[in-house]
């Protein structure tokens, strides 16, 4: 069995605990409008392009195995494809980068065990996504394989998933990072295309299943950042058992440029950025100690 | 968080002259910072004073080296500043640099480069033009180190030299690159001169070489008696100074630096003040007498001034804080000392004020336990409130030494200016160990100048110059044609076109490494013997066991251990250029084999598609990806096998390095385009790193890659590290970096140093310096004012910075 992967990335500090590598998994039930990974919503493969790249060698268009590869002032327009990736192969100037490849547990085993030694005692793999709990019969089966490695293992979900899969995947998960976008049931749908009612739920039985969870609130300005729904969202995780902990995720706009790449328009380009002041309130309302370490 | 950054550039700008811990200290290291490197000419002409003055006399070498050295310090002008608390310099006054016309003569032309040029120049005045001109030269000229080494060396090493094959360390400076142990602070110079006086005492004269070691020990006890009387004098100077001093305090300190003076260096020191100054007399006497490579070194400080802490602070003679500002003022007075005016490639290779002295703190004791003490933490927070480039910290971290320490250093670190650099003290003491040092010598080692690891006390380890591995493989591939040039220097090969396969060009280029280190170490070899007989360094010989036991010279083979090395440059380029070819040419054939020179040659015009499929399509080292990480590994090998263990003329042997300074951007300079898509004349890959940019599977990997290559094997190898500011912003940042060290140092990795700043700031930097001059990068193996810096080095060291892979 293989898995629609989209991104591999090496010591990654803040998907979980320590030094992790985090596999992010392609396709995602929800379109939440300040998504930063706009390539991981989509369940198919796609292309990035990167234009200020491009030579205009024009190799892409011989090598096109579907002949349907074409230059319409000076960029390229893509027609119907079948994925050979020759494309990307022969782009002198990595113009052109395939987003999504097929992986086997084993392959995302052979992966992972590349940084085994940077582990150390708490870090080990994330998946993330898109949802990995989408793809469920590929990551379990992954997760069986990695832990056989005893490999600590975090998953990063919005939660958006039939309850029985969330908990057959606790079996074999160190953490969640569990995503709570807002507490309002319609905002939750304005903004992500879903409502929270199942969200919440598997937080309850997740929380009652003993799982060790982190709550991230993404934090976007103007969006959710009232107080109103900041202190719901807090009551409803204090009122919950186990080992849970809330985690604001602060906005931020590096992955508007992905937008672009992938051809996607994004809706809230006029957010401002939280500073330090910003974050520390915010903070202070969900009732966790915001570090200031920031001290660069 | 970018600009969080930025506003903290901006406000340590308001503050580059207000950093210390009390008024005293901030008055004396903004007086450092603000001194003018000023050409010194005092040494030289109280030198040449001497050397007249003795002319026509029979005297032995050492015992007029050591002759020499007494009569410059007991005639040269006596510095004591205001608010000094610990006293002592080179010249008349800090920053005031000499020059050693005996080892190399500047010439009137070479007063005016370094009095003009528009980077890193020293003020020359009239008068010092004056006397080169009328008395230096004159008596100088056809007499230096210099000439009789340019005389001396073969013709296929000179045009070896003048291709930028390598580079030749002791062309203009004497060997150095050596360090100071504890026993220094168990013995007065007066102890020293009673070892020597036994060891005279005790020759037998029927030894075939008695007159020589009669000479060597002569030398040794005058000059211990020139740096007692140096000392003297400044004792002498500040009663005057007392005499003359209004504010009672003031006057109560001149008493007491007097008192001092009086009795250190001459006795052991008692106290935590006296040990310093005491080791700055002799860093002074040691600097004066010749100017070798990377000045002194005080080594372990806080392994070697711990007893005097504790039996200071407990005994209730010094507060902490009355320490902590004696280690301040003992900061700036090595910040005083800019490196000896450099010229030509040498000034090239070593493209910076900075002269090396090195502190060392952290590591493991005689008995290899857990060194690290209040003062390594001390020491750390000295480092990271004075903010200056030197001296040269660097912390060893063994697998014994506590997390806690470790993280110290990194919270220092990140505040961003490249200080301390990291080392693994474990693998120091393995280095040390395969080399054949006993166990306790290889333990209180550790590392000097850039990265060099030291028996310190007990070694002379000399680095004698650079060598270029990506100029051999140019040469390769031209059949023995320098095509910079179009003059021959090397050795027929073959023709790259009828190269049958990848390996017969590794052959070819391994012939080729092995014709030019031939050259390199047989020039050593001729080198070395003329500091042997040359140019004894009896002062300095002292200080180094067993000089003494064996009444013979620092520079003749006295010492326990003799280290030459030769130092590897440029192996990420030529490892990314042979994957390239092995990949692109012979076996995917992407492109034609007799295409390869034209494209070289062409420097890429007209080939832009070639260009690019170089860059982004061929395998990279630094990406912990084998084909390319194989490659590295051979001509590593290479490298080290036609070097380590071949017997040099002080009776050691041949040892290899890894790491450049700013060579890299010199060896660049003279190297036409590379098969890894690099275009003509630009810098090299720089230590072990990988090609600025081309490491993108983030720090995990290039660690990876860089610990292929066996380390135990060398004296020491450069990794340097860009890290982004938001990636140890925080707690969780600074934990993973410090477990990527630890990670790197299991894999028994050298050392490795981080770059802190965004490379926005840099360019803003580099576009208004008024307004960044006290930002400090890290270069390699020591930090530098970005300012300072010449075009190239900047722009790499953006290049290195901008690519941030792992965001």
């Amino acid at each position: 069995m293989k898995g629609l992967v989209f991104d591999i990335k090496r010591y990654s500090i803040n998907d979980g605990p320590g030094i992790r590598t985090t596999i992010f998994f392609k396709g995602c039930p929800l379109k939440c409008l300040w998504c930063h990974n706009p390539e991981s919503q989509s369940f198919e493969r796609q292309f990035f392009y990167y234009k200020d790249k491009c030579i205009s060698c024009k190799f892409c268009v011989a090598s096109c195995s579907a002949d349907s590869i074409k230059f319409v002032d000076g960029a390229l327009k893509r027609g119907e494809c079948n994925f050979c990736l020759k494309c990307e192969e022969v782009c002198p100037g990595n113009s052109i980068k395939s987003v999504g490849s097929y992986y086997s547990a084993e392959d995302v085993l052979d992966f992972v065990v590349k940084d085994y030694h940077f582990y150390g005692l708490n870090g080990g793999v994330t998946f993330s996504g898109g949802e990995p709990l989408f793809q469920f019969d590929f990551l379990i089966e992954t997760l069986k394989l990695l832990k056989k490695e005893n490999l600590n293992i975090a998953i990063d979900t919005s939660g958006f998933i039939a309850t029985e899969k969330i908990l057959e995947a606790a079996k074999y998960t160190d953490i969640f990072l569990y995503d709570i976008k807002h507490f309002d049931s319609s905002k939750h749908k304005i903004l992500t295309g879903v409502d929270n009612t199942l969200i919440l739920k598997n937080l309850k039985e997740l929380s009652n299943s003993g799982a060790n969870i982190i709550v991230r609130i993404p934090i976007i300005p103007g969006i959710n950042e009232d107080e109103e729904n900041l202190i719901n969202i807090k009551k409803f995780v204090k009122s919950l058992q186990g080992k849970i902990k809330i985690e604001p995720v602060f906005y931020h706009n590096i992955m508007q440029g992905k937008y672009e790449l992938c051809g996607k328009k994004y809706s809230l380009n006029d957010i401002v950025v939280p500073d330090n002041s910003y974050k520390r309130e915010k903070s202070r309302v969900l009732g966790v100690d915001y570090d200031e370490a920031n001290r660069m | 968080m970018t600009k969080q950054t930025e506003c903290k550039v901006i406000n340590l700008n308001g503050g580059y002259f207000e950093r210390g811990m009390n008024e005293r200290v901030r008055f004396l290291r903004k007086n450092s910072l603000l001194s003018v490197e000023t050409f010194s000419f005092e040494r030289a002409k109280l030198l040449t004073e001497f050397y007249k003055s003795v002319e026509g006399k029979k005297i032995g070498i050492a015992t007029k080296r050591g002759m020499a050295l007494k009569y410059i310090l007991e005639n040269k002008a006596i510095y004591i500043g205001e608010d000094e608390l610990i006293v002592g310099e080179r010249g008349e006054f800090p920053k005031a640099t000499p020059s050693y016309p005996e080892i190399s003569l500047h010439s009137l032309g070479d007063l005016q480069i370094l009095n003009s040029r528009e980077k890193l120049p020293y003020k020359v005045s009239d008068e010092a033009f004056k006397i080169y001109e009328e008395e230096i030269i004159p008596y100088w000229e056809g007499k230096t180190i210099r000439e009789e080494i340019f005389e001396k060396v073969s013709e296929e090493w000179k045009r070896a030299y003048k291709a930028g094959i390598f580079t030749e360390f002791m062309e203009q400076r004497a060997p150095g690159h050596t360090v100071a142990d504890g026993k220094i602070y168990d013995k007065g110079l007066k102890d020293f001169i009673k070892d020597i006086e036994n060891k005279i005492n005790s020759l037998d004269n029927s030894d075939p070489y008695f007159e020589e070691k009669l000479d060597e020990l002569t030398g040794m006890k005058i000059a211990c008696e020139g740096v007692i009387n140096y000392a003297k004098r400044h004792a002498k100077k500040a009663r005057e100074m007392s005499l003359q001093e209004k504010d009672p305090i003031r006057k109560q300190e001149l008493l007491k630096i007097a008192e001092i003076c009086e009795y250190v260096p001459e006795n052991a020191p008692r106290n935590f003040y006296e040990a310093l100054q005491h080791y700055w007399f002799i860093h002074l006497g040691v600097i004066t007498e010749l100017n070798g490579w990377d000045a002194f070194s005080p080594g372990r400080l806080d392994l070697n001034l711990y007893p005097f802490y504790r039996n200071d602070i407990e005994s209730g003679r010094f507060t902490k804080d009355e320490i902590k500002e004696l280690l301040e003022c003992f900061w700036v007075k090595f910040n005083n000392h800019p490196a000896p005016p450099k010229v030509g490639v040498t000034a090239e290779e070593s493209s910076t004020y900075t002269d090396f002295a090195q502190i060392n703190f952290g590591g493991v004791d005689k008995d290899g336990q857990d060194a690290v003490n209040d003062l390594s933490f001390l020491l750390l927070d000295v480092v990271e409130e004075m903010r200056i480039v030197q001296p040269n910290a660097s912390v060893h971290i063994s697998r014994k030494n506590p997390d806690r320490f470790l993280k110290r250093a990194l919270e220092v670190i990140r505040t961003g200016f490249g200080q301390p650099a990291i080392f693994n003290a474990d693998a120091v003491m393995q280095e040390l160990l395969r080399q054949g040092k006993n166990i306790v010598d290889a333990r209180l080692g550790g590392t000097s100048g850039c990265v060099e690891s030291g028996a310190f006390g007990k070694e002379n380890y000399t680095l004698t110059g650079y060598f270029n591995l990506v100029k051999v493989l140019e040469i390769t591939l031209n059949n023995g044609f320098d095509p910079v040039t179009g003059e021959k220097i090397g050795i027929e090969t073959g023709q790259f076109e009828n190269f049958k396969s990848f390996e017969d060009l590794l052959s070819a280029f391994e012939r080729q490494l092995k014709y030019f280190l031939d050259i390199k170490i047989k020039g050593n070899l001729v080198i070395e013997e003329i500091y042997a007989k040359k140019m004894p360094a009896p002062f300095l010989s002292i200080l180094i066991d067993d000089c003494i036991k064996n009444a013979k010279d620092y520079n003749a083979g006295g010492a326990r251990y003799n280290s030459s090395y030769i130092q590897g440059v440029g192996i990420g380029t030529i490892t990314d250029s042979l994957s390239a070819l092995k990949e692109i040419v012979f076996e995917k054939k992407l492109i034609p084999q007799n295409m390869v020179l034209k494209i070289l040659k062409s420097n890429f015009e007209g080939y832009e598609v070639e260009r690019l499929i170089l860059k982004n399509k061929t395998k990279k080292y630094g990406n912990d990806e084998p084909y390319a990480d194989e490659i590295m590994k051979k001509v590593f090998e290479m490298f080290f096998g036609y070097i380590d263990g071949k017997p040099n003329y002080k009776g050691g042997q041949f040892r290899i390095n890894m790491l450049p300074t700013t060579v890299h951007v010199y060896f660049g300079s003279v190297i036409g385009a590379t098969f890894d898509g690099r275009k003509a004349f630009e810098p090299l890959s720089e230590g072990i790193s990988p090609v600025q940019g081309s490491d993108i599977n983030g720090p995990t990997a290039v660690i990876k890659s860089a610990s292929k290559m066996d380390h135990l094997k060398t004296g020491g190898t450069l990794l340097n590290m860009k890290v982004t500011p938001s990636l140890i912003k925080d707690e969780k940042g600074l934990n993973a970096l410090l477990q990527l060290v630890r990670t790197y140092f299991m894999f028994d990795g050298h050392h490795i140093q981080f770059n802190v700043i965004d490379a926005k700031t840099l360019k803003k930097a580099k576009e208004k310096p008024e307004n960044y001059r006290d930002l400090i990068v890290r270069v390699a193996g020591y930090s530098d004012y970005f300012c300072n810096l010449n075009d190239k080095l900047k722009n790499e060291i953006i290049e290195r910075t901008e690519h941030e892979s792992f965001v």
